[in-house]
């Protein structure tokens, strides 16, 4: 599977967004990386696709104790979690 | 199913619409009526009626669908939309009061029991007067001035979702908002009929396994005639979060589609288990929507794909066994994008005669189609707090369900209230069974039983 290299901060979130908005939710106008998740109409099924997603994108694959509301109630949150499994161990 | 002039104007099936065509066929040819679903808004006042019958008339003028016919093309076979004029009076709009009801609308009609009456409806035809309608309203006014509005819809149309879109939508119509609506159908890519083949082999294999697991249902592979039945149970704001909570701590809060999928598989198999009968599993089809989440549209069609569930009962133990196995199949079957190869299966067959569909559908289960029907679908329609001038209390869908399978459990949402939903086939479910059934719905739900809620049902 190609994936693309974790971009810096910002990029990653940017990219996320247009991910989510293109693939898929319903984003409203002025949807953004702090946007809320579940007020756009997250999901189980839309949760698992985005999980996929980033699989397939960053190759990176989230382990369930973080699968929380909390770390997937924004794209930021999203995005400090993947970076958090990239980011090298002190 | 005839064929049409080729001036008429005609809208493509999409593809999960030939599992409902067929469906709807296998129930009108077993003499079980037609597959048609209600949802249903309480509400706190009676709505504006001027304003609902002109929304009514606008509807059917905006989408001709409404009021269309099925044909299929006598070339390709494949089913297509035969749109016609749009009907001048309008969606039928049915009027009835209760005994007692404080507000007695003119020209209504009384009612001594309402489940009853939407019980029936759901079983009388929708054409009307020649005119080949596929949803109809009625409105029923209450004691105490509350009122109902009940829109029954064919599944021809579209999945439940896409009938909150529309109730939405005559909601918008009778507030004099008629934004020109643009479909926006999800691009299919263009793919080979070897290229298809392929990808149905995932959904293929997961048939084979669940073959091997087995397949039961309450009412047996047997088509029954008889009434359809429901019984709708709300939760109050208070035991409602109760129940989400305790999901959120068993699947995680992220995953409730797990909890609810095994809670059905439990109710029914308590209700085998009392008939003496332990099946070694059972098969729980759910749909899943493909509409973008948050989207108003597509309205019509059926825009859902499945996912095949297998209930062993060996996992069945307990509600924290049963959610966990059926968390880890929802993952397995989403990584394997089991959701795309049974579209992809779907679309193989779609040119299909209805009866042969059906044969294939129910050849693989020894005559069932799946265990039971169950779906959680979510908030019911979250943006619509009012309609025709009348603010919604409640709001929920009842689906009139064939045999087999001849039971269904079905949840939603609406305004922090959960709504536990049963229906059945007559002749699948008994009373006792139907006790039983709910009340092992309860103790999962709540982790201990709960008497109170089964007043009445």
């Amino acid at each position: 599977m190609a994936t693309q290299p974790i971009p810096q901060q910002a990029t990653l979130e940017q990219q996320l967004v247009t991910l989510v908005s293109e693939r898929l939710l319903e984003t409203p106008p002025g949807f953004n990386e702090d946007s809320d998740l579940y007020e756009s109409g997250l999901d189980s099924m839309a949760i698992m696709q985005l999980l996929i997603l980033v699989e397939e994108e960053y190759g990176i694959a989230l382990p369930e104790s973080e699968l929380t509301r909390q770390n997937f109630s924004t794209v930021r949150n999203v995005a400090s979690l993947i970076r958090a499994r990239t980011a090298p161990s002190a | 199913m005839n064929t049409a002039s080729p001036r008429t104007t005609r809208v493509p099936i999409q593809i999960a619409d030939s599992f409902l065509i067929a469906l709807d066929d296998f129930m009108r040819r077993t003499r079980q009526g037609r597959h048609v679903s209600q949802s249903v808004l309480e509400m706190e006042r009676t709505p504006d009626l001027d304003k609902l019958r002109a929304a009514a008339v606008r509807v059917t003028q905006k989408y001709p669908i409404l009021a269309g016919r099925l044909r299929r093309n006598w070339i390709t076979w494949l089913p297509y939309w035969e749109l016609p004029e749009p009907p001048s009076g309008g969606l039928p709009l049915g009027l009835w009061h209760g005994a007692g009801a404080a507000d007695v609308l003119p020209g209504s009609m009384e009612t001594t029991d309402t489940q009853e009456l939407l019980q029936r409806i759901l079983m009388e035809p929708l054409e009307r007067d020649g005119i080949a309608f596929k949803a109809r309203l009625d409105v029923v006014t209450l004691k105490g001035g509350a009122c109902l509005v009940a829109f029954s819809w064919s599944h021809l149309l579209f999945d439940g979702k896409g009938a909150e879109l529309l109730l939405t939508e005559i909601g918008r119509l009778c507030e004099g908002q008629d934004a020109p609506y643009e479909a926006r159908e999800t691009p299919q890519p263009r793919v080979t009929f070897k290229e298809k083949l392929l990808k149905t082999k995932a959904a293929i294999n997961r048939f084979k396994e669940l073959a091997l697991i087995g397949c039961h249902s309450l009412g047996g592979p047997r088509p029954r005639q008889g009434r359809g039945y429901y019984r709708n149970i709300t939760l109050t704001p208070e035991d409602s979060a109760r129940v989400n909570s305790r999901v959120d701590q068993m699947t995680g809060a992220l995953f409730p589609i797990a909890f609810y999928v095994a809670c059905t598989a439990r109710a029914h198999d308590r209700v085998f288990r009392h008939r003496g009968m332990q099946p070694s599993g059972y098969v729980v089809s759910v749909p899943v929507q493909t509409r973008k989440r948050g989207a108003r549209g597509p309205l019509f069609h059926n825009q859902v794909t499945v996912f095949f569930f297998s209930a062993v009962r060996e996992r069945l133990g307990s509600i924290e066994a049963a959610a966990a196995a059926m968390k880890q199949q929802f993952a397995e079957m989403s990584r394997a994008r089991l959701d795309q190869s049974f579209n992809a299966l779907l679309e193989v067959m779609m040119r299909l005669p209805s009866w042969v569909f059906m044969r294939v559908v129910r050849s693989q289960f020894k005559g069932e189609i799946c265990s039971f029907f169950h779906s959680h679908t979510g908030a019911f329609a979250p943006e619509m707090t009012g309609f025709a001038g009348g603010k919604i209390t409640n709001a929920y869908h009842l689906p009139c369900l064939g045999a087999p399978p001849g039971t269904g459990l079905f949840f939603s949402e609406r305004a922090g209230r959960v709504n536990v939903t049963l229906s059945w086939r007559e002749g699948c479910l008994g009373d006792e069974e139907r006790r039983l059934l709910l009340d092992q719905v309860f103790e999962d739900l709540f982790g201990e039983k709960r008497p109170d809620l089964l007043h009445g049902v």
